[in-house]
């Protein structure tokens, strides 16, 4: 019994984890992003930014997603900057956090 | 050198995109058809311009034009589900043949999409003495996607193509073309109604 219960933490624990791992930590609401070409810039322009780790595009949703390095923050303004700076509208970001709210 | 331009002309094919890519970006665009082979290779410092270089080979003479090429985003309209943009393209530069002569072109070009629909409208005017007393064309496509692919997946756009070239023999032209891209590359291949080829190429970086 006790060792099931030890398996069923563990089971747990690591369900969380790879939770928290496939999770973004920022989800950016964008308008103007309808193609994929536009979609590589942005994944260029954050992939250079020390803080991030991997990103993803949902082009159907108009929404990026981020995932940064543990310790690592990326403040709004400058995810704001990225998007514009690739010609894209910036709708609104959100954080991890924000969600857990 | 000629021979080496003419591969590169061959191999590389400029497309019907957007003439100015996102920051820092490198483009390599190259067109083939009925008239020219042309290649092109610009950077963009902002997405709000391009500068870069043009070698265009005419199919039917021995002319061959090597300009400067800036282009400049004039106005952009985003919406959740629409892009729209009006461009003005300036190339400066040489067309070559027996003699060398000062060459300029001034082009505007729109373009308004959403995920599964595409339209697009150029004009441009060019001038060399010699070879070219201010030519005007014009060019318009409209597209349609036949399925919505994912962020990375191959994307397709069927479109149909008419050009207008009022100083040409054949004025009117119309082709269907097929658009196919992913991640970094653009193919386009099509053929138009006097049965000339159009293949074009984009590589981003």
């Amino acid at each position: 019994m006790k060792k099931m219960g030890l398996i069923l933490i563990l089971f747990i624990s690591f369900a969380n984890f790879a939770n928290a791992e496939n999770h973004p930590s920022l989800e950016v609401k964008v308008n103007g992003m309808v193609c994929d070409f536009c979609a590589q810039g942005l994944k260029k322009s954050f992939g250079k930014k020390e803080a991030v780790k991997k990103i993803d595009v949902s082009l159907e949703k108009g929404v990026v997603f981020i995932w940064l390095k543990d310790g690592q923050n990326l403040t709004d303004k400058e995810v704001e900057k990225a998007v514009i700076d690739n010609g894209i509208s910036v709708v609104s970001v959100q954080r991890e956090e924000d969600e857990k709210e | 050198m000629g021979y080496i331009i003419f591969l590169l002309l061959i191999l590389a094919s400029t497309a019907e995109a957007r003439p100015v890519s996102y920051p820092d970006g490198w483009t390599l665009m190259s067109r083939n058809n009925w008239e020219t082979s042309r290649l092109h290779l610009h950077n963009s410092p902002t997405v709000n311009y391009s500068l870069g270089a043009v070698v265009e080979d005419y199919r039917n003479s021995d002319r061959r034009d090597f300009n400067l090429q800036l282009n400049n985003l004039l106005l952009r309209q985003n919406t959740s589900t629409s892009q729209a943009n009006i461009y003005s393209m300036i190339e400066l530069g040489v067309a070559t043949d027996d003699s060398t002569e000062f060459n300029k072109a001034l082009s505007f070009a729109g373009d308004w999409e959403t995920r599964r629909y595409f339209t697009s409208y150029s004009a441009s005017i060019q001038h060399a003495e010699v070879f070219d007393n201010g030519s005007f064309h014009q060019k318009a496509r409209v597209g349609i996607a036949p399925y919505l692919g994912k962020f990375g997946s191959i994307h397709t756009w069927l479109m149909l193509q008419v050009e207008h070239h009022p100083e040409e023999d054949k004025e009117f032209r119309t082709a269907p073309v097929i658009r196919l891209f992913k991640n970094e590359f653009l193919f386009e291949i099509g053929l138009d109604s006097e049965k000339d080829f159009i293949f074009n190429f984009i590589y981003r970086h």
